[in-house]
């Protein structure tokens, strides 16, 4: 499980190091979700900037605009109903017992690399419909979106997680 | 009631997005419905409130769309009195229902006035007929299923949010950032994260509070560990309060802590929504298109990770239906098993309340905090929910609509009185994907 989770978060890691570095493009999956446009990526620094200020105020290594790439994916799935009572049966672990490594949990394992490259957008943007966590998260999107660079902010971070005490 | 604190606060953009007539009027006109619990008014005897009393208990995360409903229904010609305790916490309100306990003390009822008041519940206390809550059972302490006799009702979205206060200068946070600040509290500078380094301006919750356990369940810090890091807070509007003080001082950049989006949208002038990221995503979200829009899109889509449907409890017969018919319609309205009376406006109050419909859902999930899976609602509002929330990037195909054939996509969907004072017509629609 460490193990699992140690490689995880290493994916992670460069994922969010990669996105402080390279214009996510912003492009869109489903024929129901806003039209891609092109959209900026803000620093996470103190003096951040909003979407406005960023258009006009440049900030070296952070903001950077987009391009846009459109898509036409029209293939989404259709789940049924949400199953009210679905939750209610998932075993999940008491919150007050710590778990096995105290490692964040649903992070993305098995699905961190893209499967299809005609799916990926520039900066690693998934453009088809996804299907896994990593892919929702990493949609292509006409959002405005900010990075987080763990390894700048948090304290002697490698990519894995300190024990808690 | 006349020392009540009117919840009458409104992003300026719904304020000017509706027209007096619009279907949305009703509760919109009249101010958004705050649930920020007046002062107290506890001379007024919750037994004796008008028309048909429904007690229930649960957390705070909700009470602002439960102050939309209730609203709502104490205007009816048959008035339904909400009596909601959130006194406890998320699962102290569960454990009300299904133990069960009656509730005591004082309690916050809505008049149509727009004002969140409270009463004074009965001396020997009394039976909770519903909870309400934002997780599953099972992430409370102890709980390993679904209480047996007991039913579990899904509502509208509402996400999870970090916040700071609104002169803090910082504009994301990740689930690692999050594991250090509540698993370390900041106890020691190898484990501070930066500007977030003060142990007394990190705020936290009570391990049986819904926004604990999902930040716990996204960190895996346990529950009872995150209730250690930081000035403990008793609600999601204490924590609001707590970062709000810190505003106009040296320590603003300092605060941070985490409240339900429905409380943290209805006060964005006091507080900031961070852009989240979650393990193994490429940037930080928020749960909006931009931080200042009220859109959703990145809950609707799946973009962003901390979200969670209004999860409803009531007692059931062996059939599945709630036994207590007055719950059973309350809680049908929300879930739209049961057709409300035709002044109620279910949307508005999921609007009102800064939920997402679940028609408005692109993605779901099965579970608190469960693989997403994509989602198309049998009957969409996405495109309904973007004009209301004034969505600029909405699809092309997203145009308001009188009939099928004025929508390229050929559904034209949820026929009404217009959002939008400039929408044109006495009734249209909104052309839908299916």
């Amino acid at each position: 499980m460490a193990t699992r989770n140690a490689y995880a978060f290493a994916i992670a890691a460069t994922l969010s190091s990669l996105a402080s570095m390279t214009a996510l493009v912003a492009c869109s999956s489903d024929t129901s979700n806003p039209a891609p446009t092109v959209y900026t990526i803000h620093s996470d620094a103190g003096d951040a900037k909003t979407t406005s200020e960023a258009s006009t105020t440049s900030t070296p290594d952070a903001t950077i605009d987009a391009t846009t790439v459109a898509t036409d994916a029209t293939d989404a799935t259709k789940p049924s109903t949400p199953d009210a009572g679905s939750d209610a049966s998932l075993d999940h672990a008491s919150p007050d017992a710590p778990r096995e490594d105290a490692a964040p949990v649903d992070a993305p394992i098995a699905d961190a690399k893209p499967k299809d490259a005609g799916c990926t957008g520039d900066g690693g943007c998934w453009r088809c419909t996804p299907a896994t966590n990593t892919e929702f998260l990493n949609q292509c999107t006409s959002a405005a979106c900010t990075p987080f660079n763990n390894f700048q902010r948090l304290p002697d971070y490698d990519g894995s997680l300190p024990p808690l005490n | 009631m006349m020392n009540a604190k009117p919840n009458l606060r409104l992003p300026p953009h719904f304020r000017a997005a509706y027209s007096p007539g619009a279907c949305l009027a009703a509760c919109l006109a009249a101010g958004a419905i705050l649930a920020t619990p007046s002062e107290a008014h506890a001379s007024q005897s919750c037994s004796t409130l008008p028309g048909t009393p429904l007690y229930g208990a649960g957390g705070s995360a909700q009470l602002p769309f439960l102050a939309q409903l209730g609203t709502q229904l104490a205007k009816l010609s048959a008035p339904i009195s909400i009596i909601y305790s959130d006194s406890g916490s998320a699962c102290a309100g569960y454990e009300d229902l299904v133990t069960p306990t009656t509730i005591g003390g004082t309690a916050n009822y809505w008049d149509g006035s727009g004002s969140t008041l409270t009463c004074q519940l009965d001396p020997g206390g009394d039976p909770v007929t519903f909870a309400v809550m934002g997780n599953g059972p099972t992430l409370c302490s102890g709980v390993t299923a679904l209480a047996s006799g007991f039913g579990q009702f899904l509502g509208p979205v509402q996400p999870v949010d970090f916040v700071a206060p609104v002169q803090s200068s910082q504009q994301s946070i990740t689930t690692e950032a999050a594991y250090y600040i509540w698993g370390f509290g900041a106890s020691s500078a190898s484990y501070a994260v930066s500007p977030w380094g003060t142990p007394a301006d990190i705020f936290t919750r009570s391990a049986s509070s819904f926004v604990n356990l999902f930040v716990s369940l996204d960190t895996g810090v346990p529950a009872a560990t995150v209730a250690l890091h930081g000035t403990v807070e008793s609600t999601n509007t204490a924590t609001l309060s707590a970062l709000n003080a810190l505003n106009g001082t040296s320590a603003a950049e300092a605060g941070i802590g985490f409240v339900s989006g429905e409380v943290a949208d209805g006060n964005r002038s006091e507080i900031k929504v961070l852009a989240y990221q979650h393990t193994g995503q490429t940037c930080g979200y928020w749960p909006d298109s931009t931080a200042q829009a009220f859109d959703k899109l990145n809950v609707r889509s799946g973009q962003y990770w901390l979200w969670s449907p209004i999860h409803l409890y009531a007692a059931v017969g062996a059939s599945g239906q709630i036994t207590d018919p007055a719950t059973a319609s309350l809680v049908g309205y929300i879930t739209g098993s049961v057709t409300p009376p035709t002044s109620v406006d279910l949307f508005a109050a999921e609007l009102g309340a800064y939920t997402v419909p679940q028609c408005a859902m692109q993605a779901w999930r099965d579970g608190d905090l469960a693989p997403l899976y994509s989602y198309a609602p049998p009957s969409p509002c996405s495109c309904k929910f973007d004009f209301a929330t004034e969505n600029a990037t909405k699809p092309a195909t997203c145009k308001t609509c009188t009939q099928n054939s004025d929508c390229s996509t050929q559904h034209c969907r949820n026929i009404g009185p217009p959002l939008h004072s400039d929408a044109g017509g006495a009734n249209v629609g909104y052309c839908e994907v299916n």
